[in-house]
């Protein structure tokens, strides 16, 4: 009996030795892929850092400047008188004015009878 | 017998394991507690390896949020000469300068060298680290490191300047904010297994403080506009330098700064010294005429002088004790708004005559001339103006029309726009702020009035005359259609061996525009232009060129804005 013990307590003993070990190793191995995963990351990184600064270098006023006026030298910003805005008149400046010259929504019997709610209207956003 | 003799065999060997298991014990105890510590010390050593974390240096951007310096990662190739083979290195010798920029003389040198670690090449971009990484060569390893790049090339390269390879500012922004940009280093003690692979499991982390960015006043369109505009002239006229500052009147923010020569902020190594200086802040020089904006503002403030007061201009040659003085084109009588619009020497060296000397330099002193502006870049000059106990009996005849004065293109820049800012000179500058990679700011500057230079009312009367030398003066060639411009040229001869040169000249022109609304001005300056070499042929078109397209962009960009809101 007291061998059985001894051999019971040694083999347990054993186990919890190789599970500790087992966890040990998958520590390193998640270390070993981290480590990749981060390698990765910044490969990404550096790559996105690149394209950032060519993007940079393509958009500047120098790049853009050779691109579009080596070849068309006339090309040059346009005039205030050039610009054309586009205002509400002053009339139709409130919502009340805006709807009051809207189409007038006509009451329709079989849209009414057919669905629970009223027929779909554009509502002026506020 | 035979019984005694067994007992004996058994306890000799019981005795030797008994001694085996005490020396075993003995060395336990010996390498466990007492080398414990240098032993522990000689395996951390192995496995632990601390390494420094870069930070990341600053952004530069221009006002909009453009970025005109940026760090990218770049890698840095070295060499382990000591652990090479004689065949390894005969392999890198021969694959090595036929890929990469690097010569066979340099290379051997640096792999005869007795050294576990050598640089061989640094900041290589990443299609010429693929090309190198390709050839398999054994005793080659890259470092990744970070490199400072330009997008814009040479837009603004002398007010950003440049960092050098260790990433610290050696010119410009770069150097006066290294600080600022550089950041702090981090640190990581890292795990490292047999094989020197390192593992993602840290001991320690020191965070590294990525540097500040900085947001400039510049704005990258105005610059580009700016740099093409001198590009031309600079070419047109054969000159060898020039300058041009263009700033905002109200604010004191430089919108632009452009010198010639220039470099290329992405190939530093092959610049020359003098094409890296920053002329507009570091060069002084005669301006000639444009001074005469001093002289005019002190005779008009003063009271002395009005508009339509005439002065005899004595047909072209004034005695001023021992020196004749010249016109460039003889003149008879003609009122004090005449003498600004057409330059004459004669009749502001007898307005100057009226003030006095003192009172000449007092307001040259008021402009700011001899002394720094203060500008938040590098290598700026005081330039000269003696006090008037050093004046000689000439001096009164050369001072108020620019000349025995030192200046340079930014102090004219902030003295004109002085002029078109009611009177009130600001301290120009050109970092607005300084925001960390969050965007919180760290550091905010804002417009500084210096000083009421002169009042309101004669910087308006100074503005109308400026505006009658562009209409009928001697600055016809910057006028722009539908536009005010005010404006005064210079035309001044350089001192070549101490004496006045007949050949050589500054070429000047300092205005601002819309005069009534001034949104920008400028101070614009061609060293020895040729064959044209006055103020009003050289640089006045040039004011105009930049003026148009500046003014309408600036428009356009308020429409923009004001639809958005």
């Amino acid at each position: 009996m007291r061998l059985r013990k001894f051999f019971f307590v040694i083999f347990a003993m054993t186990i919890m030795a190789l599970i500790y070990t087992q966890m040990q190793f998958n520590i390193y191995a998640l270390a070993y892929n981290g480590k990749e995963k981060e390698n990765e990351v910044f490969k990404l990184a550096d790559e996105n850092s690149y394209v950032a600064y060519n993007v940079a270098k393509l958009k500047s006023a120098n790049s853009l400047g050779l691109e579009l006026l080596t070849e068309q030298e006339d090309v040059d910003f346009l005039d205030n008188e050039n610009i054309v805005r586009l205002e509400t008149p002053a009339s139709l400046s409130t919502e009340a004015q805006v709807a009051s010259v809207a189409p007038k929504l006509r009451w329709n019997l079989l849209a009414s009878i057919f669905s629970l709610k009223s027929e779909a209207e554009a509502r002026p956003i506020r | 017998m035979h019984k005694r003799r067994y007992s004996l065999r058994f306890i000799s060997l019981f005795f030797a394991f008994v001694f085996l298991l005490l020396f075993f014990a003995v060395k336990l105890v010996l390498i466990q507690v007492f080398k414990f510590e240098y032993l522990s010390s000689r395996a951390d050593k192995q496995h632990s390896h601390t390494i420094k974390i870069e930070p990341k240096r600053g952004t530069i951007y221009d006002r909009r949020m453009r970025p005109l310096a940026v760090n990218v990662p770049a890698y840095s190739l070295y060499a382990s000469p000591r652990t090479m083979t004689a065949f390894q290195k005969e392999k890198v010798l021969k694959e090595l300068p036929r890929i990469a920029d690097i010569s066979v003389e340099f290379l051997t040198e640096r792999l005869n060298r007795d050294k576990s670690f050598i640089w061989l090449l640094r900041k290589l971009s990443p299609e010429e680290m693929v090309r190198i990484e390709n050839k398999k060569l054994k005793g080659l390893n890259f470092i990744k490191e970070s490199k400072r790049n330009y997008p814009s090339q040479s837009l603004a390269a002398h007010v950003i300047g440049f960092a050098g390879t260790d990433n610290h500012g050696l010119e410009g922004l770069e150097l006066k904010y290294n600080e600022s940009l550089h950041g702090h280093f981090g640190l990581a003690r890292i795990l490292r297994d047999a094989r020197q692979k390192e593992l993602l499991i840290e001991k320690s982390f020191l965070l590294p403080q990525d540097g500040f960015d900085l947001v400039l006043t510049i704005d990258q369109t105005i610059q580009y506009i700016v740099e093409r505009a001198m590009d031309k002239a600079f070419d047109k006229h054969n000159a060898i330098g020039a300058s041009l500052v263009l700033i905002n009147p109200k604010t004191g923010e430089i919108l632009a700064m452009v010198n010639r020569p220039t470099y290329d902020l992405s190939q530093i190594s092959l610049s020359s010294t003098d094409s890296r200086r920053n002329r507009a802040v570091s060069d002084m020089y005669e301006p000639g005429s444009v001074f005469k904006i001093v002289t005019a503002s002190a005779a008009m403030e003063e009271g002395i002088v009005f508009e339509d007061d005439k002065f005899f201009c004595e047909n072209g040659e004034y005695r001023v004790s021992n020196h004749i003085l010249h016109d460039h084109h003889p003149h008879g009588t003609l009122t004090f708004r005449e003498i600004i619009e057409q330059s004459s020497n004669i009749g502001t060296v007898k307005i100057a005559q009226l003030l006095g000397g003192e009172i000449v330099n007092k307001y040259a002193t008021r402009y700011r001339f001899g002394r720094r502006t203060g500008i938040d870049l590098p290598g700026e000059v005081s330039g000269v103006l003696k006090p008037v106990s050093q004046w000689s009996k000439t001096s009164i005849g050369a001072v108020p029309i620019g000349h025995e004065v030192g200046v340079t293109a930014l102090q004219l820049a902030c003295a004109v726009a002085a002029i078109a800012n009611k009177g009130i000179y600001m301290k120009p500058y050109v970092v607005k702020y300084v925001k960390d990679r969050k965007g919180e700011i760290i550091n905010e500057f804002y417009p500084k009035p210096v000083a009421q230079v002169i009042s309101e009312e004669t910087a308006k009367r100074l503005t109308d005359i400026l505006v009658g030398v562009v209409e009928s003066g001697t600055g016809r060639r910057a006028r722009i259609k539908n536009v005010k411009v005010a404006g005064k040229t210079g035309t001044a001869q350089k001192i070549v061996n101490r004496v006045y040169s007949h050949s050589k000249f500054y070429a000047t022109f300092i205005g601002f525009a819309p005069a009534d609304d001034p949104l920008i001005a400028m101070a614009i300056m061609f060293d020895e232009p040729h064959p044209s070499h006055y103020g009003g042929t050289v640089s006045a078109p040039v004011f105009r060129e930049v003026a148009e397209s500046v003014l309408k962009y600036l428009e356009a960009e308020a429409v923009i804005k004001s639809t958005e809101e």
